[in-house]
């Protein structure tokens, strides 16, 4: 199923290159080594016999697509993908006529950081990688084959994924011109769970100067690389405040207070925008909870303003507009 | 931070709390004026920012005074429907709503934050804001109490708004 899926993605891809449709398609190859998935960017039709498709393919593409294309780009995206895709086509960072969606079906991804884990000392052993259903399949130098089900290194935000089909295709967009590769979905996905809810309940739950204490501690572990910034597909600011020097509001120097602006600075910033890809998360060398904010921010914002990021391109994001009647919890009208 | 350094120094009973307070220039900036001229009395303990209108105060603009040592910061603008620019206080209250609700998050006590609408008019309406303000927050104590040291930390930043990035 994943190798014929794979075969047809790289028939379309080379199509849409061949045809002219697209100077560019930006998918997945096989990184360094056959555990290791990067972005590809490719721009010939012999070219796209490198793309690759499996639960390795963890990264958001669209976030390339966040300063714009040089004519017509085509991009691989799964079905949580499409969401930053309708976010920068709702905050006109994207041209639609200059996008191909290419979109692709998904039974979730790893968490690379866990799927290292459990492979281990055979990682040095791993001639090939292939996927059936919902398990990895690593052929082992010497003949034997390592099964990692996904279930087990499966990413937080998959397993509490509640987007399963892409938001891009409204009807109201006048398609017909992406490639759907996702129709007849005939993979399970992971049961839904709350644990998003259940780890900022936990937090909120705590004391407030454990609460505290917590975040301080994860930000005193910053050390200010900017990934999360970087990957993050809605931070998109060809100035960012952090890069100001006059005002400097983010002194150079290292310290918890930095970066803790930082930090916080850029939540209210992708608050209302954040579509909940969890890149910022999975790129962090120092592992600190961002998406534990991130969620509870979105919680908060469907709670307040009954808005979730990245659905339609017609809405507008909650901080960018109000309503007469919008009551606030300092209890003024 | 500065700050930290500067308390630690100096006997708990000699504390006060240090409050910033951005003011809309078209209704609490002058309610504050007029609690002034009126000669009403309330605590000293606001440092008082005027801006063009409640929609300019950026949430960074917030964490920042919280992170150069602000125990409270207090926002006022004019009542909905009263704003200068027709709608900045009403993007003002979605924002500082959100960023109440991320600091409580984060663990910042939610009273060192309070968002107010204060006509010109108000001058006792300012001047009773601000009392209860600096009561409440001087219960809570000193924010920099609530942090833990900071071991990295260099050079405090200097001010932002400083003499030269203002441009007088």
């Amino acid at each position: 199923m994943m190798a014929e899926l794979t075969e047809r993605l790289r028939a379309e891809a080379a199509k849409l290159l061949s045809d002219g449709r697209v100077a560019m398609v930006i998918g997945y190859r096989q990184g360094p080594t056959p555990t290791e998935v990067v972005p590809a960017f490719i721009t010939s039709p012999e070219g796209a016999e490198a793309l690759v498709l499996n639960s390795l393919c963890v990264h958001n593409l669209a976030t390339y697509l966040k300063s714009g294309t040089d004519g017509n780009v085509a991009v691989v995206a799964k079905p949580c993908d499409t969401r930053a895709l309708v976010s920068l086509l709702q905050e006109r960072q994207l041209k639609r006529e200059q996008l191909v969606v290419v979109t692709v079906p998904c039974v979730g991804v790893a968490d690379v950081r866990k799927f290292r884990a459990a492979l281990g000392e055979d990682h040095a052993l791993v001639q090939s990688l292939s996927q059936e259903g919902q398990d990895l399949l690593l052929a082992l130098q010497g003949g034997g084959v390592r099964r990692i089900a996904l279930a087990d290194v499966l990413a937080r935000k998959c397993a509490e994924c509640a987007f399963q089909e892409p938001t891009l295709l409204a009807p109201s967009l006048s398609l017909g011109v992406d490639v759907r590769l996702d129709e007849g979905r005939a993979w399970a996905s992971p049961p839904p769970s709350d644990r998003a809810e259940a780890t900022a309940e936990r937090i909120a739950a705590m004391p407030r100067e454990e609460r505290l204490r917590f975040w301080q501690e994860a930000f005193s572990r910053c050390i200010r690389c900017y990934a999360c910034r970087s990957v993050c597909p809605v931070c998109f600011c060809n100035k960012c405040f952090a890069d100001e020097t006059m005002p400097q509001w983010v002194a150079r120097s290292f310290g918890r207070a930095e970066s803790e602006l930082f930090h916080l600075v850029r939540f209210i910033h992708v608050a209302g925008r954040c579509t909940g890809c969890g890149e910022c998360e999975r790129v962090c060398p120092m592992e600190i909870p961002l998406t534990t904010v991130t969620d509870k921010m979105n919680q908060e914002v469907r709670e307040l303003f009954g808005y979730e990021p990245g659905l339609t391109t017609e809405e507008t994001p909650p901080l960018a507009h109000f309503t007469l009647e919008d009551l606030d919890i300092f209890g003024k009208g | 931070m500065s700050q930290d350094n500067i308390e630690k120094d100096q006997p708990a009973a000699a504390w006060e709390p240090n409050i910033v307070g951005f003011l809309c220039r078209w209704c609490s900036y002058a309610g504050a004026d007029f609690a002034g001229s009126s000669r009403m009395e309330y605590p000293p303990n606001v440092r008082v920012i005027r801006v063009p209108c409640s929609g300019r105060i950026d949430p960074l603009f917030i964490l920042k005074a919280f992170q150069q040592g602000a125990d409270g910061v207090l926002v006022s603008g004019c009542h909905p429907g009263d704003c200068h620019y027709s709608k900045g206080n009403y993007y003002a209250r979605r924002r500082m709503t959100l960023l109440k609700k991320m600091l409580d998050f984060i663990g910042y006590h939610p009273k060192r934050l309070r968002l107010e609408w204060i006509s010109a008019a108000e001058a006792r309406e300012f001047a009773d804001v601000v009392r209860e303000m600096v009561a409440e927050v001087a219960t809570l104590g000193p924010a920099a109490n609530e942090r833990v040291e900071n071991a990295g930390q260099v050079a405090p930043t200097p001010s932002p708004l400083s003499e030269e990035s203002v441009g007088r």
